[in-house]
């Protein structure tokens, strides 16, 4: 029986390997995984190890009042620096852990709260799946970006509040997208063997529908990512937290948008860095849909 | 038949989004307590008995003292009278309604604009891209597609404000119009042009070429920024759909039977790529309403998402819902309105 | 008795528009019963209702009417069965109460599920693809507290044993078994309660042919050895002559006919029976039967016997109505005796028993109608003509409604023809 196990077990390792060599055939996918991998660690050594990068302030700018004009790049600062005398390389380095954990957050608590709304409203039908279903659509009635200037507003603008006011705006998507898929998988014949197993509601909801719901939302996620990396520094790019002082890339390129005619490089640079970022999620996600799709497998 | 009732099914549903839409902008902005409606509306250097007597007369006559959900029906009465409540910002204070007049005309100048330029550099672009499939001409479209859709608004604007206007100084990208050309003009007075408050009919109108045509400049850059800022999700869309067309069977079967590709394309396909086209339509409203905030925020240009961030920055609450309201009236009727269209459309649909 | 249905009747009502479009009449007042140990076989066309029938005798949906009375005393059941001939409703309501698993809900319903199980044709999605087969097989035996963790392992194992399949298939994937075995992991789950009743909806006509007689063989040992009694669903008379001990035949949502297996194969009665087992290949017993039409419409039924509009021997009462009757006339008028309705003139149908041929002359009509009656049976339901109305006034006879009649041992025959007078 063991020895028939670890043989069951090599079948699902070679079924694991098919899917990473689709993923690793794309190229893009595997640079975008690796840009990726990058910004991550740079993430957790700034949380984690920040005298690494030698880094003596991680959670805030560090102004320089006396010299606060942007100097161009040079050799003691690589990027240049921006107003008000802030180095701009320490400061991407420190701002990619900000948008990085609360694009996360965002995305997550989003995906969280949509996906066990669309699969409750699959699954109970009639009142309940209109009135979630009418829901959505008010949300997606307004641009999220005003929305979420709306609950920011009322929220309180500091950061917190602007990752909430997006999770806030987000979840509808996922609403529609798991309560479309959870409809379809409800009509699937194991879900009445499963009732008719006498499984009850919760656990077929949660145990049935919503594990075959869970990988084309995971894609989603990694799709969704990206764009909210960039909603949130836009965010914060027009002036949603104000005088904060924290390291977040949306607000760094704000920071030299009064000098961008003679230093373009304050918001080219942290510019570059979040479009990098964005880049090589989307360039991931590309690569998972290709995983999970059957049909591009080919 | 069976299409005018779902048309009425569709203007029924109409009536719960609105009332939600509504309700959750008016819950928004009274969420937050009473503290900063009363600010809205009463002279900050009020202070002592007079003060007092102010926040009564104004909280009697707001029915601020009542449940939330009886002064939201209150609120709607006001709001379908006409009555939108005060904005307060740098740019504009008076009443919101004035404040839309004012600025929706240059929002949707810029967005109409953007929209111009999306149909056609992007549909030409897509249906490119999808029928030479995998050729350098579609890597190239779907590479930098790939690029702009990745990049966040602002950093667009930056560039193009950099390359076309800092470096090659062909265009102007801060305001409508170069104030020095309209400082003594008669139907310009505290940068509001009279009577349509878009300044380049209103040149036209007055037969001022200049203003006219150095305002039609300062358009280029914010609706440009915009365009591409949607831009790269249409391509995407397009190609996409153009592509699942030309998988279907009917047009390998032309392809098969020897009809010119041409034909394949204008006849068999290009036909039936118009619904996700108007999909796509929605999208795009959706795309350039949402842009236009952070656009008219870096090119200081005084339109709806203009306000809507000076509204924000200055803890504006009429500003904030007349904009919020705004923004979700325009998309709800647009999407109704694209609804319908596709309903015509689409003889396949049952309802 | 193990499981009887006393006129269960199921209809799904139509959404949308804002009056409904009303119901489709799936199953209608059924009587079918499964006793300890027997094999039940239910036939017909897709869209007759057996398998909604399936499904009502388990309690996954509920009926519109009727009761499933399950393990239920035979003196019981014979109880409540003159009870509703006299019409004695509470009887039939106190014994219901006590019985019918359709007044069970939630706890009880759930208790019941541990008794009663389903197997489902199609082996690709009756198997959660994101569970291992052990998981699938535990479910019902967990679900019902029937036997939790290592114990409920351990009768996996021995489950998997019972239907042929290795013990290491525990740990696998749907996706990584054929067919056939996905179908005996799908029989060892629904066994896996020992229920004493088991629903095979169609269990095999998703295989392959050998896979096919593999599984047969194993649902017949599996109920040798467990004495469970099957309700096996099918479109297909060879796996129903080789499986079953009785059978029922259903037509739109009726049964038409029922009995002992080698009596109805031998023997037909119902003229939908004779017309479905006439159309087994290689059957020699007696001309080819081919049916006209279409299986009707469950929206609005046919009246009177279901199957009349299709019956080779249908007669005169067997459910005509005004509208079928009027349609057939005006064909005959619009076209072999052409001229004879005049320009604008129409046929139509006056409530349920007359038609109104407009313009037309009574004399005529009849003689049309006396010509034609060899060929269009409908109009045999026409006794009457006479002038009224600006036409010819056509009355026809009230149809009947057929009950079950008892002909042989253990035979039912819901048909006009065999009533006896």
């Amino acid at each position: 029986m063991e020895t028939q196990k670890t043989e069951y077990e090599a079948d699902r390792f070679r079924e694991i390997k098919t899917s990473l060599s689709v993923f690793f055939s794309n190229k893009g996918a595997v640079v975008g995984l690796v840009i990726v991998l990058v910004y991550v660690v740079d993430a957790l050594l700034v949380q984690f190890f920040p005298q690494a990068l030698g880094l003596k302030h991680p959670y805030t700018l560090v102004s320089n009042y006396v010299n606060p004009v942007p100097q161009p790049p040079s050799a003691s600062y690589p990027f240049g620096t921006t107003f008000p005398g802030v180095d701009l390389f320490t400061s991407i380095l420190k701002a990619v852990r900000v948008d990085l954990g609360y694009s996360l957050f965002v995305v997550l608590l989003g995906a969280f709260i949509g996906t066990v709304l669309g699969v409750i409203s699959a699954f109970a039908g009639g009142i309940v799946d209109e009135f979630v279903m009418r829901i959505t659509d008010i949300f997606f009635s307004i641009p999220y970006l005003v929305l979420a200037l709306a609950i920011g507003f009322v929220l309180g603008r500091t950061l917190d509040n602007m990752a909430l006011a997006l999770a806030i705006v987000w979840w509808p998507i996922y609403a529609r997208y798991a309560r479309g898929q959870a409809l379809s998988i409800k009509e699937m014949t194991f879900v009445e063997a499963a009732r008719a197993s006498g499984s009850g509601g919760g656990k077929i909801m949660f145990r049935h529908i919503l594990p075959n719901v869970l990988p084309p939302i995971f894609v989603q996620i990694s799709l969704d990512l990206g764009t909210v990396v960039l909603v949130f520094s836009v965010l914060a790019f027009i002036g949603f937290i104000p005088n904060a002082n924290v390291p977040e890339l949306g607000y760094l390129a704000s920071l030299g948008l009064n000098y961008v005619a003679t230093a373009p490089w304050t918001v080219l640079f942290p510019g570059a860095a979040i479009t990098l970022f964005a880049l090589a999620v989307n360039l991931v996600g590309d690569g998972l849909r290709d995983v999970l799709d059957p049909r591009r497998r080919s | 038949m069976r299409l005018w009732i779902y048309i009425a099914r569709r203007l029924l549903i109409l009536i719960p989004t609105l009332v939600g839409l509504t309700f959750i902008v008016f819950a928004l902005t009274h969420a937050g307590g009473n503290n900063l409606i009363l600010a809205e509306y009463i002279n900050p250097r009020l202070s002592g008995p007079a003060r007092e007597e102010a926040v009564a007369k104004l909280t009697a006559e707001l029915h601020l003292n009542q449940p939330i959900y009886v002064q939201y029906f209150y609120w709607l009465a006001e709001v379908l009278k006409g009555n939108w409540g005060y904005t307060n910002t740098p740019i504009f204070s008076g009443s919101v309604t004035q404040a839309i007049a004012l600025f929706m005309p240059n929002t949707l100048s810029i967005s109409l604009f953007a929209a111009l330029l999306i149909w056609v550099i992007g549909i030409p672009l897509g249906v490119f891209s999808a029928v030479n499939r995998d050729s350098v001409g579609d890597n190239a479209v779907r590479v930098t597609s790939f690029g702009l859709y990745s990049m966040p608004i602002y950093l667009i604007a930056v560039a193009l404000i950099l390359a076309l206007g800092v470096y090659l100084k062909v265009l102007p990208f801060a305001g409508v119009v170069n104030p020095l050309l309209v400082s003594n003009v008669p139907w310009y007075h505290n940068g509001i042009s009279y009577p349509t408050h878009i300044l380049l009919i209103d040149a036209i109108i007055h037969g001022d070429w200049v203003v006219a045509g150095n305002a039609f400049l300062h358009m280029i850059l914010p609706s440009l920024t915009l365009a591409l800022g949607v831009l790269a999700g249409v391509i995407r869309i397009l190609r996409a759909s153009m592509l699942e067309v030309l998988d279907q069977d009917y047009i390998k079967l032309a392809r098969a039977k020897g009809v010119p590709e041409r034909a394949v394309y204008n006849l068999h396909a290009r036909r039936n790529a118009i619904l996700p086209t108007v999909t796509f339509f929605g999208y795009t409203v959706a795309g350039l309403l949402g842009g236009a905030v952070v656009v008219e925020e870096v090119f200081n240009y005084p339109g709806i998402g203009y306000w809507t961030t000076q509204a924000l920055l200055n803890n504006d609450v009429g500003g904030i819902l007349g904009s919020t309201l705004v923004f979700g009236l325009i998309l709800i009727f647009t999407s109704l309105i694209l609804d319908i269209v596709y309903a015509f459309l689409d003889p396949r649909i049952k309802y | 008795m193990l499981i009887a249905a006393r006129n269960l009747t199921k209809f799904f009502e139509l959404r949308g528009g804002l009056t409904g479009k009303g119901a489709v009449q799936a199953v209608s007042d059924v009587d079918v019963e499964v006793r300890e140990g027997e094999i039940v076989g239910v036939v017909g066309e897709s869209g007759s209702g057996k398998s909604t029938l399936g499904r009502l005798l388990l309690g996954l949906i509920a009926p519109t009417s009727g009761e499933v009375l399950f393990d239920i005393p035979e003196e019981l059941l014979q109880k409540y069965d003159e009870a509703r001939s006299a019409n004695d409703k509470k009887t039939m309501e106190e014994i219901a109460s006590k019985y019918s698993i359709t007044r069970k809900s939630g706890r009880e319903l759930r208790a019941l599920r541990r008794r009663m199980n389903m197997m489902f044709q199609d082996p690709y999605s009756s198997l959660n693809p994101r569970w291992r087969v052990e998981d699938i097989i535990m479910e019902p035996m967990v679900s019902t507290g029937y036997l939790t963790g290592n114990e409920a392992r351990k009768r996996v194992r021995e489950l998997l044993e019972e239907v042929g399949l290795p013990r290491e298939f525990a740990y696998r994937y749907p996706h990584e078994l054929s067919g056939g075995q996905r179908q005996r992991v799908a029989l060892a789950r629904s066994i896996s309660t020992l229920p004493s009743f088991l629903v095979l909806d169609e269990p095999t006509s998703a295989l392959d042919v050998s896979a096919q007689a593999q599984i047969l063989q194993l649902l017949k040992r599996i109920r040798e050895r467990f004495r469970i009694g099957l309700l096996l669903i099918t479109h297909n008379i060879a796996v129903v002559s080789y499986m079953s001990d009785r059978i029922y035949v259903m037509y739109a949502g009726k049964v038409v006919e029922g009995g002992p297996k080698t009596s109805i194969i031998s023997k037909p009665q119902h003229p939908y029976t004779v017309a479905l087992i006439s159309a087994v290949p290689g059957n020699s017993r007696g001309p080819r039967v081919i049916l006209r039409g279409e299986p009707p419409n469950l929206v609005d039924p046919p009246k009177g016997c279901h199957f009349h509009p299709r019956c080779p021997m249908v007669m005169d009462n067997c459910g005509w109505t005004a509208k079928e009757v009027a349609e057939e006339l005006e064909f005959l008028l619009r076209g072999r005796y052409y001229g004879m309705l005049k320009e604008g003139s129409k046929v139509v149908p006056q409530g349920e028993l007359e038609i109104l041929v407009e313009g037309a002359k009574a004399e005529e009509v009849r003689k049309v109608i006396e010509e034609e009656k060899e060929e269009v049976k409908s109009l045999r339901s026409i006794y009457e003509v006479r002038e009224g109305n600006g036409g010819a006034l056509v009355k026809l006879m009230r149809y009947d409604i057929p009950g079950m009649y008892r002909t042989d041992e253990g035979r039912e025959v819901s048909c006009l023809i065999y009533r006896k007078t």
